[in-house]
């Protein structure tokens, strides 16, 4: 029963993704359609012939996507297929929510106080969020680290930091 | 470019030091799970942006040349490959270290990647000329039809679906339509974005595609740390390593055609090397998937040959073979340098640099290999949990340096965003790669082979006329219908009959 939940799950996600692109394959051929028309001039010349043609590729292959998604649903109904939400592993939501918040706060924060002190908060977030309890280490690494990597990148291989 | 201008790398003690430091890196992030090559030679550009074309390609080419065989090591030692190209090296390696002969393993692992790389380096040397030769002849018909049969190639053998493959592809043609047209000067696709008017910055792209999306799939998936098991040092007659060594030439010439051929890469070439040595080898030592070394001499010679296949389209027409070599090939770009057939007249010294960055990576492989790498099973087991926030930072400064822009970090993230998404769901990340690299170029022969057409009383000849052209149309072809599962069944049915 749970099995055939995570079968129709799987072919319900990539009706989506089909959807998607066809999406933006429609979306893109009328971007180049109206641009193009817009610029009048011809369409050996224009720059919008070669991103209509990447429009018209996407839509066919989303087509070609949805035939095997077709594929996929019969294979289902026999049980005999296998879907990637079977495949592929279970995903920590949360964590992975979190974690990326905390590298949007990280991208804001750094012109405003600086790579050191924004590198040191991020990384001390991280750690902490990744399951590491051993202050003395957490500390240690979260100061190391910017300043290891500020010393090597800023002061020897002369490279800007943000 | 004579030999002596290759050796004469041999003597420039600078040269020598950045090629070790980028071995150095290379077994580092080979080895360790969650790092990889492509992730570090992605950092690297932006890193060398300001060096010398020669030293940035020593450093790449130390990071590449060890990287790939890097990654055997923690196939050996805990069944984790570092590097997917090490995937098969696991089958027999991690059998055989269970035994307590992780040493054996690891010898020669170390011995065959140094004869699969320094194989390969040989053939770059020996064909980058004639193939350059050819490819003068080509016209802008053929430069896009070519990568177009590139694009197609690693479609089919890089994603788990053919379309998905092709979707990789054509989304990553479409972001490097973003920017101002080359030919016109007109933006495009910009969504009204002053950022984005001097298109989508590649670094940026690729550190997020390779380095961020591989950590936020870590944290995502809980990466799993293996066991490492114990090394105790044994007594191996190097006559008895290297008695694999004519069969291990075949595996080498595979591993390097394979390499050639756009896409296909070390995980390919080691996968059939493999199978060949189960056919070839009526007596293994023990039976294979249970610690033959003739299984490790197999995929390490043919996963390190891919290196110099990689290299020869990439030199010879701009078309590169692999993801590694997709960022090597931004790094020409960076430089202000261009690849293709003229490339080796042009710059006969950055082709004797890669050459010798080549070679001597391949003599730190070896030193490495046999010195190093049984010392460093501690370093491995350095947890994810510190690794990954460390990676993060690497890749914010990565995707910084290249510009000076915070509008590329926040490019980077997008990127790493968009490649979690396409690992999970089964999209290419190579194809991709290659399309962004390869789409300016597409873009720019299609409407100049249209725009030469378009004078021409017979268009249709005039674009495919040509036999090159012909050629390269028909193989396209053919690589897409063979992939169309109807087709694919009804080949299978008349196998069968």
């Amino acid at each position: 029963m749970k099995e055939n939940v995570f079968r129709q799950e799987g072919v319900k996600k990539e009706l989506i993704q089909c959807l998607l692109f066809s999406g933006a394959g429609i979306g893109l051929m009328i971007y180049s359609l109206y641009y193009h028309g817009n610029a009048g001039i011809e369409w050996v010349m224009s720059p919008y012939l070669f991103p209509l043609l990447i429009s018209i590729f996407l839509i066919l292959l989303a087509v070609g996507l949805l035939a095997e998604v077709h594929h996929l649903a019969k294979a289902e109904s026999t049980k005999k297929g296998a879907t990637n939400a079977q495949i592929s592993p279970k995903i920590e939501w949360k964590k992975l929510s979190i974690t990326l918040s905390m590298i949007i706060i990280y991208y804001f924060a750094m012109p405003m106080i600086g790579f050191l002190i924004s590198g040191f908060l991020f990384l001390v977030g991280m750690f902490w969020l990744l399951g590491e309890r051993r202050i003395w280490l957490i500390a240690l690494l979260a100061v190391g680290t910017p300043l290891i990597l500020y010393g090597v990148f800023h002061e020897l291989l002369h490279v800007m930091l943000p | 470019m004579g030999i002596l201008e290759v050796f004469s790398y041999f003597l420039n003690p600078q040269f020598i030091l950045i090629v070790f430091f980028g071995a150095l890196t290379g077994l580092m992030v080979g080895a360790i799970p969650g790092l990889s090559v492509t992730m570090a030679t992605a950092l690297l550009v932006s890193v060398t942006y300001t060096w010398q074309t020669s030293n940035a390609l020593a450093m790449i080419m130390g990071v590449y040349v060890v990287g790939v065989f890097s990654g055997a090591i923690s196939a050996i030692l805990i069944n984790i490959p570092g590097a997917p190209a090490s995937v098969v090296t696991t089958l027999d390696g991690y059998p055989l270290a269970k035994q307590g002969r992780a040493y054996t393993a690891l010898k020669y692992a170390t011995v065959y990647s140094f004869v699969g790389s320094i194989f390969s380096f040989i053939l770059l040397w020996a064909m980058a000329r004639p193939i350059s030769a050819i490819a003068l002849k080509f016209t802008p018909m053929d430069y896009f039809l070519l990568a177009l049969f590139g694009l197609t190639t690693v479609g089919s053998l890089t994603a788990k679906s053919f379309a998905k493959g092709l979707i990789s592809a054509t989304v990553g043609l479409a972001v490097s339509m973003i920017g101002m047209d080359s030919v016109m000067g007109t933006p495009r696709l910009t969504l009204g974005i002053s950022d984005l008017k001097s298109g989508v910055a590649i670094v940026p792209v690729l550190v997020g595609l390779f380095g961020m999306a591989e950590v936020l799939t870590v944290i995502a998936e809980g990466g799993v740390d293996g066991q490492i098991l114990k090394i105790e040092k044994e007594v191996i007659k190097m006559k008895d390593i290297l008695k694999h060594v004519f069969k291990s030439l075949y595996y080498c010439t595979l591993g390097t055609l394979i390499g050639a051929l756009p896409g296909a890469g070390g995980p390919v070439a080691s996968f059939i090397a493999y199978s060949q040595a189960t056919k070839l080898e009526k007596n293994p030592s023990v039976p294979f998937g249970e610690g033959a070394v003739e299984g490790i001499v197999a995929s390490e010679s043919a996963n390190n040959a891919v290196i110099g296949g990689a290299l020869i389209p990439l030199l010879t027409l701009a078309i590169p073979g692999d993801a590694v070599t997709a960022i090597i090939l931004s790094v020409f770009y960076v430089h202000g340098l261009q690849p293709g057939p003229m490339f080796i007249k042009t710059n006969p010294a950055m082709f004797s640099a890669i050459l010798a960055g080549g070679l001597l990576a391949c003599i730190f492989l070896l030193f490495l290999g046999l010195v190093v790498a049984p010392r460093i099973s501690k370093l491995i087991a350095v947890p994810k949990k510190i690794l990954l926030p460390i990676v993060v930072v690497l890749c914010v400064i990565g995707s910084f340096a290249g510009n000076n822009r915070m509008f590329d970090v926040l490019l980077m993230i997008v990127f790493g965003v968009i490649g979690f998404f396409m690992r999970r769901y089964g999209y290419s990340i190579a194809s991709m790669t290659l399309a962004i690299v390869l789409g300016g170029m597409m873009d720019a022969n299609f409407r100049r082979a249209v725009s030469l057409a378009a004078s021409e009383d017979d268009k249709l000849m005039a674009l495919f006329g040509r036999p090159i052209s012909l050629i390269l149309l028909v193989l396209t072809v053919i690589t897409i219908a063979m992939n169309i599962p109807a087709v694919k069944k009804m080949l299978q049915k008349i196998k069968r009959a």
